[in-house]
């Protein structure tokens, strides 16, 4: 009942007819000269007692724009498009290398690291929204892990 | 290693040298003739152009096998040729006088491919420094000849690193080296003339010998410091 209150006082103080979930840590990998192919990943946190999902992305520049999930099965990396990617209730979901991704196809130009791009998301609640994405260069240590 | 031979033949291991792969099988005239020559005063033979004793693989017991698996007993990578930027390549010439971890991808890969590449790139100075006798190289091979040639290849892995060599080759080729390497991979079906489309493929690094074998396998995840110190025992307890 507290949550209940809680999430209705946020929602009339946002304005917002529905709680999209709340992205951040955005950021696409700076990819090698004539790479066709690279990710946007971001942090996905759900204040909601719904579940939310992201349906779809798009960015300006690409041929295309998928969602994806990387997994490892036996030894052996697939890579499944994927519908949507849920966010639980008052839950967190990463997009992160390894993992969930948007995959940019096709760039026009080359990403380099200080380029921004703008990535719009849509939520299945119908809500969408513009992040100025940063180009960074990958750290060196991956954040794989299993 | 006698100081006769880390003496005569240290012009021929020049770092510097990888970098200018027109010169590798004239390279490797010369280090044939060196090491017959040599072979009678050091039976052993130099670290990167011994053979590894298979009782000693064999009895190797690594401290982390979600690190680093041996391969005994080790597969030999059969005859095949290839290209880099640099022109034809042919295995198993191209593991000769090094120390090689292998791995297979395609450029296209947005995400597993690069992350992978960057953990080789963190762990190639780590070795170059806890087994500084030792020359490494790192081969990625395109697994992706449809829409990789060797140049795009090139501009991709050298982003990561400028010594390591891509290499790309003929369907048969590939298959060739990867099936009994059992460095699986799968091309998602496509229409003839689509562009755009996924290869699932195996995300280990292979160890192989200078001799073409394949003598270990790391696993990901890739951690560099982990894998450092994986090598290290590995080299003392089998190579060294």
């Amino acid at each position: 009942m507290k949550r209940f209150l809680i999430g209705s006082v946020f929602m009339t103080i946002s304005g917002m007819a529905a709680a999209a979930p709340v992205i951040s840590e955005a950021w696409i990998p700076e990819q090698p000269p004539g790479a066709m192919a690279s990710a946007v990943f971001l942090d996905m946190k759900n204040n909601s007692d719904k579940p939310e999902a992201l349906v779809k992305a798009a960015a300006p520049g690409f041929k295309e724009v998928q969602l994806h999930k990387s997994v490892e099965v036996n030894g052996m990396h697939q890579m499944i498009e994927q519908k949507e990617i849920l966010v639980a209730p008052h839950g967190e979901t990463k997009l992160a290398p390894g993992g969930f991704h948007i995959m940019l196809i096709g760039p026009e130009k080359a990403l380099v690291a200080g380029e921004t791009v703008p990535v719009t998301l849509s939520f299945a609640d119908g809500t969408s929204e513009t992040l100025n994405v940063p180009v960074k260069k990958r750290p060196m240590m991956p954040m794989m892990k299993h | 290693m006698s100081f006769f031979q880390s003496q005569t033949l240290g012009f021929l291991f020049n770092p510097a040298r990888m970098v200018r792969r027109g010169v590798l099988s004239a390279g490797l005239v010369c280090f044939a003739l060196l090491t017959t020559a040599c072979g009678q005063n050091a039976p052993s033979g130099n670290i990167n152009e011994r053979e590894i004793a298979l009782a000693r693989l064999a009895a190797f017991e690594s401290n982390d096998l979600l690190v680093l698996r041996p391969v005994s007993p080790s597969i030999s990578v059969p005859a095949a040729d290839f290209m880099s930027v640099h022109g034809a390549i042919a295995t198993p010439a191209l593991f000769k006088d090094h120390w090689t971890l292998f791995y297979i991808g395609y450029t296209f890969c947005p995400d597993v491919c690069p992350t992978e590449l960057t953990a080789l790139s963190g762990l190639l100075p780590k070795l170059q420094k806890s087994l500084p006798d030792v020359h490494w190289q790192i081969v990625f091979l395109s697994v992706d000849p449809d829409r990789d040639n060797p140049k795009r290849i090139a501009d991709y892995v050298h982003y990561f690193n400028p010594d390591f060599l891509g290499i790309t080759g003929s369907r048969a080729m590939i298959d060739k080296v990867t099936q009994p390497l059992k460095a699986g991979y799968r091309v998602s079906p496509h229409a003839p003339g689509d562009n755009i489309y996924e290869i699932d493929h195996d995300t280990a690094y292979r160890l192989i010998s200078p001799e073409g074998k394949m003598v270990a396998i790391l696993p990901s995840p890739h951690d560099p410091a982990a894998m450092d110190q994986a090598l290290v025992q590995f080299f003392k307890e089998v190579v060294q």
